[in-house]
């Protein structure tokens, strides 16, 4: 009963009604229906601008927001609250309500998205050729989901904007992609949803449990104990399932945890469910890569880190290990995978499964070092893999080409582009002073001291997840590998002997002065797509304290909800082997 | 003379029933096969009234004839089909049309 | 001057950033004008570096300076404020790497004019100074990875900095991975001391070893740090079995392998271990002591039978190297930092010297190929040898001191493996003098013969294939683009029949600093016997007592507190390795100056042994075979693992469906009559089912 007090509480507060998140979600929609009508007829490049200028709309509020977010802003302010929070009762006898809000990790991430997807689509000006106003609005329309999916706060709402990606993606690749792209899109759309109908499933019955309560016959207590009380009525906000989720016993815990895990796994994608990144990356368009680099990818993982690690704690300690060891494998592997492919595209994308094992790993880790770097992480990944994205575009833009057997020594002909694409790599290979460095670095350091009793008070009782120095060891290894691949890749492209892919006589566009001319460097409009996020990569890695000053509250609650008892009979019951090595360890360490 | 109860009008609903099932899985004709949907229709309506007058209500007689005006709607949309496929194959055998086998 | 350095030592990193971003960015415009900004960031790093110096020297500073600039980043407990931590040892470092630095950079300034690259290569070889100075300046083990990496990437971009040379590029890669290899050692030891101490900076987690009071889990911690450390510390300062990067390194321009050699980079690894020297325990310093002397022997046996230029310097460094881990192993770490310092002088000399030889031989390096060349680079002639016979240990030149503390150290140690090696290094000595002059005597006495352009330019690395056009020849691509090493001053007129007339030496720019390392080369080496305030050390050991904890009483006391046995008195030591220089050298002068056709025969009759040596003891084909060429098999496999088991597995989940509806499509014949009766049958099936369940 006294468990159900602040749900009580929530329901009762739901007047709250800030416009701000609808009208930052509104503004591209609204782009987007108009943008086919106010694009001049003759004139279909123009649509790009002017939905360049519709997405800054986003991005100067979003700026403005971090300028003024109260919960570093106020005095006395919740720093782990949710703010901006805006609620309408959507769907009242199903309990769903219209429920957005921001914490400061939504927040960046939505500051990630609003930065990339007008650099995307600035990008794109030249990349894409027919059909313009439709990509543009499709993007515009992609961008809307991806500002809603961080800032929902109803597992329906968060669905809703999650399954809302795959739309505008699917036309995103299967229009404008390259030769494969129909297969591409179908696989992409595939794979994600079907993971993604599981994850729906396991939260329904969640809400579900919520709404009737749940009670078994416990073996511990030796009777029939009640889990969850019945709240009598759905609900579908996350602090209710929060609520019921994290009481539930560990057998039906698991069955949950496998069934949300498989949908954002795919999402992540995590091995060996990554199979449909290389495909969709390397037929999708510029911009269409970034944002599935930069901003899609990080769904899978800021999911797990909102719903499965606070709903499910129990499972998600009892199984961290094993997610660690696929991670492990994820992060060897597709650096090793990586390392052999012979097409741009093709190697950044298995970085990404490489480079989002350590994301994952670092929530396990449970601990706060490895929680924050997975923020940070996915901030920082969407940028550096996003401008990784962006080189590889634009090197074939200027050769039609993305074979690194046909390319080399890039930075005779355009250096500038050349010391971007060092640069970034430096960055995607974690140099310390780059953004990179941080995120991994922590992840590292949290899975390192993750089952360890950490900080000052050796005294407590409380140990911090359940992962350890073995794990932290074998993925550093990713570390060395990663910089086998990327100066692989920059080895040969940019750096080597000057080699351009000779154009076949007689092809479509064979006007003797293209043939003729050679590869320019970045034009005024590159530069601009570049420099801004070159300046964050290294201000994230010079100074990134004031993100991490904001971050710090939510994701101290959050590990907070997942810390183990070792005094926690249960907990010993439930994870008898992982509880004794603890204990063990914990009068070792005395 | 005895009365007539209600078992009596459900035997002859259930004739009908039972005379249109045969027909529509023993003809071959469209228009013979879809009379024989409409006399299963009819058998159907006949318990409805039946129901409706034994137990005292309305209702049943209303969802009659809603029936009734939704079944000459879908005769008079059902002839038409027909008579557009007829036009194309020049036959009313059903087993002409199979192009939406799996 | 001393006061502003105490108050704003965070300059001396700015200044070189500074610079090099200014170059990185208005370098394009500058021109041949890029180094000026360089140097001038660099003196004042300089000035402010020998402010520290002196500061520490003459008592004004009476601790070390500690102070956060800004909190780095943060998570939980784990806390890294970018924070400066400067004491003897630090200050010693800044000041021969600024310094050194800077007379590089003035030699650059003369070496690289008219290169392509020349504006990009000041802005390298400003930031490689700012990620040393970092290293060296941090305050906790965290801001020290941002140098240690820093170096690496520094010296990628300078290895590589000839990329049109696929060579150079390999060479490049293969720097920054080994050296990963070690970082990836130096982050487990962070973590180590992170998740059992708490904390990361230096004070803090020294402070709490030599306090006392741990807990098991730390003790047991303990014992695993140094070597985590230690692998850092070999992949940085190139020690067996992470030292194949080195050699290769030479692929970069010579001001870069001097820079790499002699002031930067590879001290780092002596650094950390100097640095750490609290916690490395008996057992790790005797792998220490392993490490270094088996480096020593093997790289001096590696340099015997090379015939590049560099290259013989590189495997001395390597030896040399070796010799300070040695010295750190067996406990005398204030000689291991001496030998850094004396080593940073003449190396730098010998490299630049090198330098100046190949860019007066068109890019000739083969040993074979010149002699006699004292005729046309005097001044580079005298040079050459202040630094041979430092490095050789010939007294009173500047490696003679250090190496022959640490000698003594070594045979004076407690332990059978610094005994070993102690043995082991009088011998590495004689070869060090042998091959030293070996390369001396080959290069700059005999008969004058060059190479067939000398005096003219080597092909430039940056020239065009398109523009090259026809002459694929070494003068193909004489003074007519601007992407050819435009080389010196002298002209391009001289007939190489007249060759000994010529006068190769180069621009002031390059001899000046080389005269100038010469004095240090010569010099250095006797603070470490002079100026000590009392007792028999010198100078260093008394400036340097306060951070390793010795009295400022000389070599055999600055041995930490493990206690020596007293095999060989200091002048006994003295008259040892330096009879075994004067020995060296003879042989030298024997087989390459008198009767060079000895040598050819003894050569001649130890082929295997000449070809294992050449080869490099096949370490590079051993770790091709066994590393790399499997993991790149590996990946292969498993990239067809993951086009087809993967995803085969997946598509088979896709399949299941498929099947299904596959068995199920003869149901679906798209004729009326067998729908209406598939309907029925199912119509009276869930009649029956309804009326079963119901009775």
């Amino acid at each position: 009963m006294q468990m159900m007090m602040p749900i009580v509480a929530q329901v009762a507060e739901t007047a709250v009604k800030d416009w701000t998140i609808p009208i930052l979600v509104l503004v591209p929609v609204i782009g987007a229906l108009l943008l086919p009508l106010i694009t001049p007829k003759g004139n279909p490049k123009l649509s790009g601008v002017l939905a360049f200028v519709i997405s800054l709309v986003p991005l100067v509020m979003v700026g403005w927001m971090v300028a003024k977010f109260p919960a570093y802003r106020v005095e006395g302010a919740d720093k782990a609250g949710w703010y901006h929070q805006f609620s309408y009762e959507w769907l009242p006898s199903f309990g769903v309500k219209f429920s957005m809000g921001m914490d400061t990790i939504s927040l960046w991430l939505v500051v990630l998205a609003a930065v990339l997807t007008p650099i995307s689509i600035l990008a794109s000006f030249n990349y894409i050729k027919q059909r313009q106003p439709e990509f543009y609005a499709w993007m515009l329309v992609l961008h809307a989901a991806m500002l809603g999916v961080f800032c929902a706060m109803d597992v329906l709402v968060f669905y809703l904007f999650f399954e809302f990606t795959l739309i505008p993606m699917f036309f995103i690749i299967g229009i404008w992609g390259g030769a494969e792209r129909r297969k591409a899109a179908g696989k992409f759309f595939l794979f994600t949803f079907s993971g993604s109908v599981l994850t729906l499933v396991s939260l329904l019955y969640i809400a579900f449990l919520f709404s009737n309560g749940y009670s078994a016959y416990s073996a511990e207590a030796g009777r029939v104990v009640e889990y969850v009380k019945g709240a009598g009525y759905i609900s579908f906000a996350y602090t209710d399932l929060y609520a019921t989720g994290s009481q539930l016993p560990l057998g039906l815990q698991t069955i949950l945890f496998f069934g949300m895990f498989a949908g954002f796994a795919v999402k992540v994608p995590l091995f060996p469910v990554h199979t449909w990144l290389p495909l969709a990356h390397t037929e999708a368009p510029t911009a269409g890569s970034v944002i599935l680099a930069g901003v899609l990818l990080k769904l899978g993982t800021y999911a797990i880190l909102r719903f499965l690690l606070p709903i499910l704690p129990l499972a998600a300690q009892t199984y961290a290990p094993y997610v660690a060891v696929v991670c492990i494998i994820g992060i060897i592997y597709g650096a090793l995978v990586s390392w052999v492919q012979g097409d741009m595209k093709k190697l950044i994308a298995y970085s990404s499964v490489s480079h989002l094992g350590f994301c994952v790993l670092g929530m396990f880790a449970m601990t706060e070092e490895g929680v924050m770097g997975s923020v940070l992480y996915m901030i920082n990944h969407g940028l550096s893999t996003g401008a990784l994205f962006l080189i590889v575009g634009m090197i074939y833009e200027r050769y039609h080409t993305r074979d690194m057997n046909q390319l080399s020594g890039l930075v005779r002909r355009t250096p500038a582009l050349a010391f971007f694409a060092i640069f970034f790599v430096m960055s995607s290979v974690a140099l310390p002073g780059l953004n990179g460095f941080v995120s991994e670095f922590l992840v590292l350091v949290g899975t390192f001291v993750s089952g360890q009793k950490t900080g000052g008070d050796m005294q407590q009782t409380w140990v911090y997840g359940n992962l350890g120095p073995a794990y932290a060891i074998t993925a550093a290894t990713g570390v060395i590998l990663g910089a086998v691949y990327l100066l692989y890749w920059a080895g040969r492209v940019v750096f080597g002997p000057l080699k351009e892919p000779v154009h076949e006589e007689g092809s479509g566009h064979d006007d003797e002065h293209a043939v003729q001319e050679k590869a320019r460097d970045l034009s005024g409009r590159e530069w601009a797509v570049l420099v801004p996020i070159g300046a964050l990569v290294v201000v994230l890695g010079v100074y990134p304290m004031p993100v991490m000053e904001t971050l710090k509250a939510p994701v101290r609650k959050m590990v907070e909800t997942m810390r183990i008892d070792t005094t926690h009979t249960a907990m010993k019951v439930n994870a008898a082997e992982a509880g004794a090595q603890e204990t063990g360890k914990h009068e070792a360490g005395n | 003379m005895t009365q007539i109860e209600l078992y009596h009008y459900l035997v002859v609903g259930a004739i009908l029933f039972g005379i249109g099932m045969v027909g529509f899985m023993t003809r071959r004709n469209l228009i013979m096969m879809f009379l024989s949907t409409e006399i299963m229709f009819q058998g159907v309506a006949l318990n409805l009234v039946a129901f409706s007058r034994f137990h005292m209500n309305p209702s049943g007689q209303s969802f009659v004839v809603f029936l009734l005006s939704i079944a000459a709607a879908e005769a008079a949309l059902a002839l038409g089909l027909v008579v557009l496929l007829f036009r194309k194959r020049e036959t009313l055998n059903a087993d002409a049309w199979s192009e939406m086998q799996g | 001057m001393i006061e502003f350095a105490i108050s704003k030592p965070w300059l001396i990193p700015l200044l070189p950033l500074v610079a090099a971003c200014f170059i990185g960015v208005f370098g394009k415009w500058l021109k041949g004008g890029a180094a000026v900004p360089a140097i001038l960031a660099m003196l004042g790093s300089v000035a402010l570096s020998v402010g520290l110096l002196c500061g520490f020297s003459n008592g004004t500073i009476e601790r070390p300076l500690q102070e956060t600039v800004y909190e780095w980043f943060a998570a939980g407990s784990f806390k890294v404020p970018a924070a400066y931590y400067i004491d003897q040892l630090t200050a010693l470092y800044l000041t021969f790497v600024t310094v050194i630095g800077t007379l590089i950079f003035v030699f650059a300034a003369g070496y690289m004019k008219g290169d392509y690259g020349f504006w990009r290569f000041f802005a390298y070889l400003s930031l490689f100074v700012f990620a040393m100075t970092v290293l060296v300046m941090g305050n906790n083990f965290v801001v020290l990875y941002l140098g240690w990496e820093g170096v690496g990437l520094a010296s990628y971009l300078l290895i590589g900095y000839y990329y049109p040379r696929p060579s150079a590029v390999a060479a490049a890669k293969k720097a920054f991975i080994t050296n990963r290899i070690g970082d990836f050692g130096l982050a487990i030891g962070i973590f180590l001391i992170y998740a059992n101490f708490g904390t990361v900076e230096y004070t803090k987690f020294f402070g709490m070893v030599a306090h006392g009071h741990l807990t098991a889990g730390q003790i047991a911690a303990l014992g695993w740090i140094p070597y985590c450390l230690m692998l850092g510390a070999f992949g940085k300062s190139a020690q067996f079995p992470l030292h194949v990067w080195l050699p290769d390194a030479m692929e970069g321009p010579t001001p870069v392998s001097a820079l790499i050699h002699a002031a930067t980079m590879v001290t780092a690894g002596v650094y950390l271990i100097a640095r750490c020297m609290p916690v490395f325990h008996a057992d790790a310093l005797i792998v220490v002591a392993c490490v270094g002397g088996f480096t020593a022997f093997m790289a001096a046996t590696m340099a015997l039978c090379q015939y590049d230029l560099k290259k013989i310097w590189a495997y001395s460094t390597l030896s040399q190297l070796g010799y300070m881990f040695l010295g750190l192993g067996v406990g005398a770490t204030a000689s291991g930092v001496f030998h850094v310092f004396t080593h940073a002088w003449f190396k730098a000399l010998l490299f630049l010297s090198a330098g100046s030889v190949m860019h007066a031989m068109g890019g000739e390096l083969d040993i074979r190929k010149m002699s006699g060349v004292r005729k046309v680079m005097p001044i580079t002639c005298f040079t050459m040898l202040i630094g041979c016979l430092a490095l050789a240990g010939v007294p009173p030149f500047a490696g003679f001191w250090s190496k022959d503390e640490i000698l003594a150290a070594a045979l004076n140690s407690e332990t059978t493996a610094g005994l070993v090696f102690g043995i082991v290094g009088v011998g590495v000595a004689l070869l060090t003098a042998y091959y030293t002059f070996r390369l001396f005597f080959r290069v700059f006495m005999g008969p004058v013969s060059l190479p067939p352009n000398a005096g003219g330019h080597e092909a430039s690395p940056f020239a065009l294939a398109e523009e090259q056009g026809h002459g694929q020849g070494d003068h193909a691509v004489h003074g007519h683009d601007a992407g050819h090493v435009a080389g010196h001053d002298a002209g391009h007129g001289h007939s190489h029949g007249d060759a000994t007339k010529m006068k190769l030496d180069g621009s002031p720019l390059m001899w000046v600093p080389l005269l100038i390392l010469c004095v240090g080369a010569a010099g250095a080496g006797l603070l470490g016997y002079f100026g000590g305030a009392g007792g028999q050390g010198g100078w260093i050991h008394h400036f340097l007592a306060p951070v390793f904890g010795g009295g400022g009483h000389g070599a055999e006391v600055a041995v930490k507190a493990t206690a020596h046995v007293e095999r060989i008195s200091h002048g006994g030591m003295m008259i040892l390795s330096g009879s075994i220089a004067v020995v060296g050298i003879l042989l030298a002068a024997y087989f390459h100056w008198m009767n060079r056709h000895a040598a050819d025969i003894v050569g001649a009759n130890l082929k295997p042994l000449v070809a294992f040596l050449y080869n490099k003891w096949y370490i590079d084909e051993i770790y091709k075979v066994l590393i790399t060429k499997s993991l790149w098999v590996l990946g292969h496999i498993l990239s067809i693992v993951d086009r087809y088991v993967v995803d085969g597995v997946v598509f088979m989940v896709g399949f299941g469906p498929q099947l299904a509806g596959y068995t199920l499509k003869p149901t679906q014949r798209g004729l009326l009559g067998r729908y209406a009766v598939g309907m029925i049958a199912g119509l009276t099936a869930v009649v029956l089912g309804v009326l079963y369940l119901m009775k």
